[in-house]
């Protein structure tokens, strides 16, 4: 079995989560099985990779595992149907709907409980219980599937004291404990698990836990498992300390020197520098481009296999779409998907667009992506109305539909920092849009074949890019073509092309049996 | 049953537990079932009933709850702690508990329990910084009994108790109280299904004593006044008693205070209050809230006199080692005699109050040179030996209340020698008759006496007499006649015998299953009466040949015969035969599940609800399950405020309620609102359900599956029980339907969404669109509608036709 190894699968998702989902859909669309390996609880879990189409067979959470809940038939309740213990009549509900709460009071008007509600279906959500003097006894934190998971233990308004997780039939599985500490800071001080043998373990953090049971997963399906590590840290060692033989592959899932203009001896990305000093340690390790393979093969030769697979995956459907010709789409428009992060860089192509303006008024850019911190944002609107372009540069609200927005734009642009592969710029040029890229690695300079598909400029030549601009806005018959080239350039990253990468792990995973 | 109630029993018991102990040991013997009850959380519990052999006869509010009640021991050592993962950490003993260690740290300890061989008594975890975090406490059986968790600050937050296999039965929250920590609630979770909330530890008590008096009206005897106050709320006991057990007043003659709880109640009063002599209830009589009665605690069977030693040879003493019994002037009264006679051996038996006290004694028998006069022996329940060639059992107390070990002195032929205390001098130990007694309260005196006496040794022998005649008055065979005339009180007022649930079945022509219903029905596994009133509707296929075998075999089959008259009126004609508290109405072709009775009861008992509706599970017409479906149809367990609450959910969660047969009703609801069925064929149980939700009071859904429906091939045309009328269906549920409305009118109910929605699909689908769509109907039915309700309903129901007909013709042009 491959066991792909993460935190969970939160709504707002980085790269790496993005990079799954893709997988999934590939190994589903060639029936080979697959687990994903979670460590931390979350009570919507479920619900969101259901959405992602990940069915529930194939998610293994930490906290599922031991508090039997892998798999569960969906009964979720809504708020007037909790058991609170005291009979109905005793007790008023008033529904706060901005809160999306109830407030359960007895009938002398002491509170008594509430009860939060999903927005969606309106299902329990937490229950908090208030004792007879009025003070917060606990919140019981209820599962998307119906049932109890958690309580959060409340005292003296020091927040959460400890935390114990239930199995469906109510019976404690997991506890931890917040304690002072020799700083007197308030601190996670440990977890208390009893396994379904009744036998007792105890661990100080919560990554100790994980590779305790990642250990036992391993155990239990050996031989013949590949271990992948998508998220760094939170089990690179455990692969290393596991009791009987695994197939251990560390994933690189952005880039893993600072400076990629010195490869050889740039600062590391401390993300993955773990598992680059023990690179000899693990099977091999997984980058997303040929680029980042070369320079990684190069600084650490001890690396027993290197496979380059890419993340970005482009669905047989869209190839069978009919291709959008450049005069059907909006003249000008240019469009940029990603986060609203500093390593972005939005202000270069801002100014670009600004300059390449003077000589095609028609342009337009359309910046969609959603940003963590509005003071980033606001400095780029400012930025927008400094050169004038309030007309012409907007920001969009995220989206999901990005085949609609792709699908009426003519250019991309990358200005980043670094990437480990940009997914946006695979999207992008797969709807047969032109790129204009600053020549920065690791992905941009292979999705993009300069002077094929688009231009690779060099970074921070913000004039390069703005003439870049003009010169395909200018000349339809080029737009076109390398629209065309796009499209067909895309077909490098095909279903059936990336299956054939991961082929090739599988098989040499098994040899390891 | 009767119950002592005390709080806990201890390694060390005091006068009271032994009562106890012994009145529930006499009762028992004598075939009356008794048992002990105590309040406390006590780990160490099985140890100490095990010692005192009423394992058996002994419910703890906690074990009950748990579920450990008459568990089996299976002990656990510290050494070999089942929950220990010895491949990951390593045991370390030192001087006060196990270690468990990894890598030279230590991550939790492991404590025994004291007096015992090394078994579990809890384990502590800690956590990275030393803290405490976790804490498993093992019951002495062996089970982890309860878990504690703890907050920042190492407090006590909640204690989680388990049943033996882990799960958790009962939490108890505590918070900071003004500075302490307190409990502050309490919660049962998932008992018989539901969980229960309780501010107080009281509420909890009393819940518990509910339950045991649920199964069986029970007497109730206060040992100890904390428990008082929880036994006068107990829901229709037999019979509730107050005990007092020691003098009730202190030395200044004013009633000790904490007695007060049973002889003057704040609020509720006892049935009775018993003491042990005749004098104290005449004393308590005149200031008492309930009547005095006397019921002696001590007592056991009289033993054949073992010695006939009439010389003063062995002098004993048997009991608790406290200043209060004044057991310092013990040493003075051996001091006295031995200084007259060496060759007496003095013999005390019992444990000293605390260490110090003991270390005081041995000093001040140093000091009178008595310490290899003196002999003492541990305590140890069986005082045969001791009693075997005694003289004398003597005793220096001031304020016994009744001499527990001087009587069982007695049983052994053994005189008493003491001072003329209150009660004593008066019911038991009688100077020249079974003992001696003086009424200068000296130790000087005493002895003297005590010499004298002896020189006599017929005298002695008529004392010794004396005993054994006084250990007869009060035997066990005596006790238990006490106990006897208490109970045969409590039968008397009690209220008639009746009869709990009535089942109404009415018949025709069911012959293919009629026998298999009625052994579901007959075959109940309940300690519940129930009758079962058949109404033969004018059946020609043998049925009434059935009922009537049944009616011979069956002494509670009423059988009740009319001329075929139609469903509606069977059933109202059984109604009108009613006589139990609770009615079920069965179709005469479904089948019960046999704990239906019990289970049925048992929720009209806990919630006094005037509807049980439970879920039911359709079956094939051959009577097996279906497997490729959903054949449970059924709610969760609430509880609602209102019939008409629990209506309105039936059209969210579409559970469907509507048959009379999914439901029990209390007679007395259906008799103050004259519900009854409408003589139609058809719909007649839409309209019965509909006024008996829209008209009950509180109401209950259990999700407990009792009743088995069974479906019919749907080729057979389901016949009517009016088999000479051959009516169209229509005219029947038009029939129905106008009566509700006119019922709805006069009993003035509000149109509430939920009824109309009600209206729609329980009556009008099945007028309009039972075979084909009708326009004549249609306008036919919404006029007389609008005769009843209100023209902005009608519009409603109108509109909502529509729809239902748009969905209609979709439907019909699909199947097509």
């Amino acid at each position: 079995m491959i066991y792909f190894i993460d935190f969970g699968m939160p709504v707002k998702k980085s790269g790496i989560e993005h990079a799954a989902i893709n997988r999934m859909h590939l190994f589903e669309k060639h029936g080979v099985d697959y687990r994903l390996l979670n460590r931390d609880w979350d009570a919507n879990l479920h619900s969101e990779t259901r959405k992602m189409g990940i069915d529930d067979t194939h998610l293994i959470n930490m906290f599922d595992y031991y508090q039997g809940s892998l798999i569960m038939e969906d009964k979720a309740i809504s708020a007037e149907e909790v058991d609170l213990g005291l009979d109905p009549s005793l007790l008023i509900y008033t529904e706060d709907i901005d809160n999306k709460t109830y407030e359960v009071t007895r009938l002398d008007g002491m509170l008594f409980a509430k009860i939060g509600y999903r927005a969606e279906d309106k299902t329990v959500n937490f229950v908090e219980s208030y004792d007879s003097f009025g003070k917060l006894i606990y919140i019981d934190y209820y599962d998307s599937r119906g049932f109890k998971t958690v309580r959060c233990f409340n005292f003296n308004q020091t927040g959460i004291s400890n935390q114990q997780w239930y199995t469906p039939n109510g019976k404690v599985v997991i506890s931890c404990a917040l304690k002072l500490d020799g700083n007197k800071n308030i601190q996670l001080s440990g977890f208390i698990l009893t396994k379904s043998d009744g036998k007792v373990y105890q661990f100080d953090t919560i990554d100790d836990m994980f590779s305790d049971f990642i250990n036992q997963i391993n155990n239990q399906t050996s031989p013949g498992n590949i271990m992948v590590i998508d998220q760094p840290i939170i089990a690179d060692e455990a692969l290393l300390n596991l009791d009987k033989p695994a197939y251990t592959i560390a994933h690189l899932h952005n880039s893993h020197v600072l400076d990629f203009r010195s490869p050889m001896t740039s600062e590391l990305n401390e993300f993955f520098e773990y598992q680059l000093s023990n690179a000899d340690k693990y099977d091999g390790f997984i980058a997303a481009t040929e680029h980042q393979t070369r320079d990684v093969q190069a600084r650490f030769p001890d690396i027993k296999k290197l496979y380059t697979i890419p993340v970005g995956i482009v669905p047989d459907e869209l190839f069978q779409e009919p291709q959008i010709p450049m005069a059907e789409r909006e003249y000008g428009n240019i469009t940029v998907l990603a986060r609203i992060a500093h390593e972005k860089r939005h202000a270069d192509i801002i100014r670009a667009v600004a300059k390449a303006h003077e000589q095609v008024p028609e342009i337009t850019l359309n910046m969609y992506g959603y940003a963590n911190s509005n003071e980033l944002k606001n400095e780029l609107e400012t930025l927008i109305t400094n050169v004038h372009m309030e007309k012409v540069i907007k920001f969009h609200e995220y989206t999901t539909d990005n085949d609609a927005v792709l699908n009426k734009a003519q250019v991309f642009c990358v200005t980043s920092l670094f990437e480990g592969f940009n997914l946006a710029a695979l999207e992008s040029s797969s709807h047969g849009l032109v790129g204009v890229t600053y020549d920065i690695e690791y992905g941009p300079q292979e999705i993009i074949q300069d002077g094929f598909s688009g231009y690779i400029v060099r970074e921070h030549d913000i004039d390069a890019l703005a003439e870049k601009f003009v010169k395909l806005f200018k000349d339809q018959n080029l737009l076109q073509q390398m629209s065309t080239n796009a499209y067909v350039s895309a077909k490098r990253y095909s279903a059936e092309s990336i299956w054939k990468k991961w082929e090739q792990l599988l098989k040499d995973g098994s040899k390891e049996a | 049953m009767i119950y002592s109630v005390g709080e806990n029993l201890f390694d060390r018991n005091s006068g009271i537990e032994f009562a106890q102990i012994q009145r529930t040991q006499a009762l028992n013997s004598a075939h009356i079932q008794a048992k002990i009850v105590t309040r406390k959380y006590n780990r160490r519990l099985s140890l100490i009933t095990e010692e005192n052999n009423i394992s058996d006869v002994q419910i703890n509010m906690f074990d009950f709850f748990q579920k450990a009640t008459n568990l089996q021991a299976n002990h656990q050592t510290t050494r070999d702690l089942k929950s220990l993962a010895r491949e990951r950490y390593n045991l370390k003993y030192n001087e006060k508990f196990f270690e468990i260690n990894k890598s030279g740290r230590t991550y939790a300890q492991i404590y025994a329990m004291g007096g015992t061989e090394k078994y579990v008594d809890k384990v502590v975890y800690l956590d990275r910084f030393n803290n405490k975090t976790l804490t498993h406490y093992y019951d002495w059986r062996g089970f982890l009994s309860m878990t504690e968790n703890y907050d920042n600050a190492n407090n006590l937050i909640s204690q989680n108790y388990l049943d033996v296999d882990g799960n958790t039965v009962l939490e108890v929250f505590y918070t900071n109280v003004y500075g302490t920590i307190e409990p502050t609630m309490w919660k049962l979770i998932n008992y018989k299904g539901f969980d229960y909330l309780f501010d107080y530890e009281e509420q909890l008590f009393l819940f518990f004593l509910n339950e045991l008096n649920r199964e069986e009206p029970s007497v109730f005897i206060a040992d100890c006044p904390e428990v008082v106050v929880s036994i006068m709320s107990i829901d229709n006991p037999l019979k509730t008693i107050g005990y007092v057990h020691q003098n009730h007043r202190n030395y200044a003659g004013n009633v000790i205070s904490e007695y007060t709880k049973i002889i003057q109640p704040e609020f509720g009063q006892l049935d009775l209050i018993a003491v042990a002599t005749q004098k104290q209830a005449n004393d308590l009589a005149s200031i008492a809230k309930s009547p005095v009665v006397v019921l002696p605690t001590t007592t056991f069977a009289t033993i054949n006199k073992t010695s006939e030693i009439t010389t003063l040879r062995k002098v004993v003493y048997v009991g608790r080692l406290t200043r209060h019994k004044n057991v310092d002037e013990l040493i003075d009264l051996f001091e006295y005699i031995h200084k007259r006679d060496a060759n007496v051996k003095f013999v005390i038996k019992g444990y000293f109050e605390s260490k110090e006290y003991e270390e005081a004694f041995n000093q001040r028998l140093a000091k009178c040179k008595l310490t290899e006069v003196v002999e003492h022996l541990q305590y140890s329940p069986d005082n045969s030996e001791l009693f075997e060639d005694a003289s004398v059992f003597v005793s220096t107390s001031m304020s016994e209340g009744f001499g527990m070990n001087a009587l069982e002195s007695m049983a052994h032929g053994i005189p008493v020698a003491c001072y003329g205390v209150p009660y004593i001098k008066d019911n038991l130990v009688k100077d020249g008759v079974n003992g001696i007694v003086t009424i200068k309260h000296t130790p000087q005196e005493l002895g003297r006496k005590i010499l004298s006496t002896f020189k006599k040794p017929q005298t002695v022998a008529q004392l010794q007499q004396g005993a054994l005649a006084t250990a007869e008055e009060f035997s066990a065979e005596q006790l238990v006649k006490n106990f006897d005339k208490l109970l045969d009180l409590g039968y008397a007022s009690m209220a008639e015998k009746r009869v709990d649930l009535s089942f109404v079945v009415p018949v025709y022509n069911v012959v293919k299953y009629l026998e298999a219903t009625l052994d579901s029905i007959f075959n109940q596994k309940t300690k519940y009466d129930y009758e079962v009133i058949c109404v033969d509707d004018g059946s020609t296929d043998g049925s009434a040949e059935i009922l009537k075998q049944y009616a011979e075999k069956y002494s509670n089959l009423k059988f009740i015969s009319q001329k075929n008259c139609g469903v509606g009126a069977a059933r109202n004609l059984g109604l009108s035969h009613v006589e139990g508290e609770y009615v079920a109405f069965i179709d005469s072709d479904d089948l019960l599940a046999d704990n239906y009775v019990e289970t049925v009861m048992y929720n009209f008992k806990r919630t006094y609800a005037d509807i049980v509706t439970y879920a039911a599970r359709k079956i094939k017409e051959d009577g097996t399950n279906f497997t490729d479906q959903v054949d449970i149809f059924g709610a969760p367990n609430k509880i609602y405020a209102s019939g008409i609450e629990q209506f309105n959910t039936m059209n969210i969660y579409r559970y469907y309620m509507v048959a009379v047969w999914k439901y029990v009703t209390k007679t007395a609801h259906l008799r103050e609102y004259k519900i009854t069925f409408p003589n139609t064929q058809l719909s007649e149980d839409d309209y019965f359900s509909f006024f008996n939700y829209q008209l009950a009071k509180r109401t209950v859904s259990i999700k407990d599956v009792l009743y088995n429906y069974r479906i019919h091939d749907k080729s057979l045309i389901r016949t009517f029980t009016q088999a000479d009328k051959s009516t169209d269906k229509r005219v029947e549920h038009y029939k129905a339907f106008e009566l509700l409305l006119k019922q709805i009118t006069v009993e003035k109910i509000k149109i509430t969404p939920s009824i109309t929605r009600y209206l729609m699909n329980d009556f009008l689908t099945k007028l309009i669109f039972k075979d084909e769509l009708n326009t004549n109907i249609e306008h036919t039915t919404m006029v007389m509608v609008g005769k009843y309700l209100s023209k902005e309903i009608v519009t409603e129901l109108q509109a909502m036709l529509r729809e239902q007909y748009k969905v209609y013709v979709r439907k019909a042009t699909v199947l097509n």
